[in-house]
């Protein structure tokens, strides 16, 4: 694999994939911020990884619960931080025309 | 500057408190004053908690006065890093985004510490959403660390170490997904354990990257972290990693020295080219220490060690990526005012509302997640995780635990890294592999370099050895003598004294 260069319409493509509006010296910046750390990261290539897999283990097996109903939380004090509400729903810019 | 023990810990406290001696709501009292009189300098809190902190005060005194028996730590002031949920307490991850947010619910440590009756004082100050070395990428303010106020804490548990290492309260929590307890702890020449993944439940803690986020402790002796890991340690039916086993007596380990204890020392950490002198000599003297307890050593390799900062960059930004992604400016937290659609209120909300460290985060790992890009980096790095993982196992064949640098260097300067972000990340060399393996880690105070700076070393074990690591902290305690460890300029104002 060629050396990361991550070029600005790299970043503003990611950047739309991660729903961030970056000015244009934020887009320069992290192009060459993005190409170190992925220059870092390519060290990964130096290794021989042929069979590993790539699931991690864990500790213990999966837990499983109980498919049943519990921890309900009131409606009007889990919305008291929404920004904007109309008493029983979030509310958002007009979505369709 | 050199460190002597001041008079009480966290469990001293709290004897006096359920003998009488001294009332919780006095406790508390004396608290709040050293947080008015340092924190100013040191600017470790966020925001305080002073009526909730009140209230368990006064249950604690009630209880006192009927002759109940208390819980473990009950009446000990505490505070708790601001990614950690308190209902009724913001809980704003130092960020722009969540500056109003208010928590609903507590999170499972803060339902423990209620039931044990620990005073929460206030929340601490964080690298935004927990993503930092230094805590400088705290939307809010910087954080000093109390041995040098012109160097940083550490991070991203920076205020909670800042506070604990100034005596403004005696233990409390952080939370550590590369290093963010362990690497603090070290700079502020506390004792801080990043318990085995699942340890602790993560319910109602803010995820930054789930497979590697660790609620962890911090205390200035052994003793006081063992006791506050047993109070928030055990199984949670609301977090499905949280491990079942039971959780032993950590308090009680601690007295129970190590026997023909066989510790590792890990070849590629010691061999760096960028450890600082004085940290090689700390080690070779907690060496002597273990060694005149009868452990012997030998050197251990972990061939893939030196990989651990690459993977885990892929590995937890691309976790991040998608934890953050629910910061939309719909439900919670900042919305902007002026978004014309749905598209635009997101990417301005989250333009608005995230500092350049997680933007810088967010974007990688999406990348690393993107189209064309997985397997070359996510798939690679979750390999290379598995490398990491062995590379232990292997080691704890062979030895009981590991003994290694908690950072290549002491306290380093605010600003002095803040402009190079690999170099940053470069800082969390030996702490990160602990969380890819998902193992214990301790940090431990180890004496101090030529500038008077705190030197930490890091005890490693397998899953679920915890107490094998507080049994031998606690021996070298013993031995360096390095317990309760203050600056002199904190010694007389704080809870401790």
């Amino acid at each position: 694999m060629t050396h990361a260069s991550i070029s600005q319409d790299d970043v503003k493509h990611v950047a739309k994939l991660a729903r961030l509006e970056l000015d244009d010296a934020e887009v320069q910046q992290l192009a060459t911020d993005l190409s170190n750390i992925l220059g870092l990261v390519e060290t990964l290539n130096e290794l021989d990884l042929e069979g590993v897999s790539d699931t991690p283990q864990t500790s213990q097996p999966a837990l499983y619960r109980a498919d049943e109903q519990r921890h309900v939380y009131d409606r009007a004090h889990l919305m008291r931080n929404a920004p904007e509400v109309d008493g029983q729903f979030f509310r958002v810019p007009k979505i369709l025309d | 500057m050199t460190a002597s023990p001041a008079p009480s810990t966290a469990l001293d406290l709290h004897k006096q408190i359920q003998s009488g001696q001294l009332s919780a709501q006095a406790l508390l009292e004396q608290t709040f004053n050293a947080i008015k009189a340092v924190d100013g300098d040191i600017d470790g809190f966020l925001h305080l908690a002073e009526n909730q902190a009140q209230q368990t005060a006064e249950q604690v005194d009630q209880a006192v006065a009927t002759g109940q028996p208390l819980p473990l730590l009950a009446g000990v002031p505490i505070a708790l890093k601001d990614n950690i949920h308190v209902q009724g307490v913001r809980s704003t991850c130092a960020s722009r985004i969540l500056e109003n947010f208010v928590a609903p619910f507590d999170a499972t440590v803060t339902t423990k510490l209620n039931a044990h009756m620990l005073p929460i004082v206030g929340k601490t100050n964080l690298d935004e959403f927990a993503m930092g070395s230094s805590c400088e990428n705290s939307a809010y303010k910087l954080s000093k660390n109390p041995w040098d106020t012109s160097r940083v804490p550490g991070g991203s548990s920076g205020g909670s170490a800042a506070v604990v290492a100034s005596n403004q309260v005696p233990l409390a929590l952080g939370s550590d997904t590369g290093g963010s307890v362990r690497l603090p702890a070290a700079f502020c020449a506390l004792y801080g354990i990043k318990p085995t993944y699942g340890r602790v439940s993560r319910y109602g803690l803010v995820a930054y990257g789930s497979s590697l986020d660790q609620i962890s402790p911090f205390a200035r002796t052994t003793k006081d972290l063992a006791a506050l890991l047993k109070v928030i340690a055990g199984f949670d039916p609301m977090d499905s990693t949280a491990l079942s086993d039971e959780v032993p007596d950590y308090l009680a380990l601690c007295d129970q020295p190590p026997k023909q204890l066989k510790v590792g020392l890990v070849k590629e950490l010691m061999d760096s080219d960028g450890l600082q002198p004085d940290i090689k000599a700390a080690i070779d003297q907690s060496i002597q220490h273990l060694e005149g307890l009868g452990a012997t050593f030998q050197t251990v390799s972990l061939p893939h060690i030196n990989y651990a900062v690459a993977s885990y960059y892929i590995v937890a930004t691309a976790e991040a990526s998608s934890n953050l992604a629910r910061y939309d400016g719909v439900r919670y937290g900042l919305r902007a005012e002026e978004a014309q659609d749905i598209y635009h209120l997101f990417t301005q909300t989250r333009e608005q509302g995230f500092g350049t460290e997680v933007k810088r985060r967010i974007m990688l790992g999406t990348f690393a997640l993107s189209s064309g890009y997985y397997d070359a980096y996510y798939g690679k790095a979750q390999k290379v995780r598995q490398l990491i993982r062995q590379d232990f196992e292997t080691a704890f064949e062979q030895v009981d635990i590991l003994l290694c640098p908690a950072a290549p260097f002491t306290a380093f300067k605010l600003g002095e890294k803040v402009a190079d972000p690999v170099q940053m990340y470069l800082t969390d060399i030996a702490t990160i592999p602990v969380n890819l393996a998902g193992i214990p880690g301790l940090s431990f105070p180890a004496g101090f370099d030529s500038s008077g700076l705190p030197i930490g070393l890091q005890l490693l074990g397998p899953h679920g050895a915890e107490g094998t690591l507080f049994s031998v902290s606690q021996a070298l305690e013993t031995a360096s003598g390095l317990s309760n460890c203050l600056p002199d300029v904190y010694k007389q104002q704080g809870v401790a004294v």
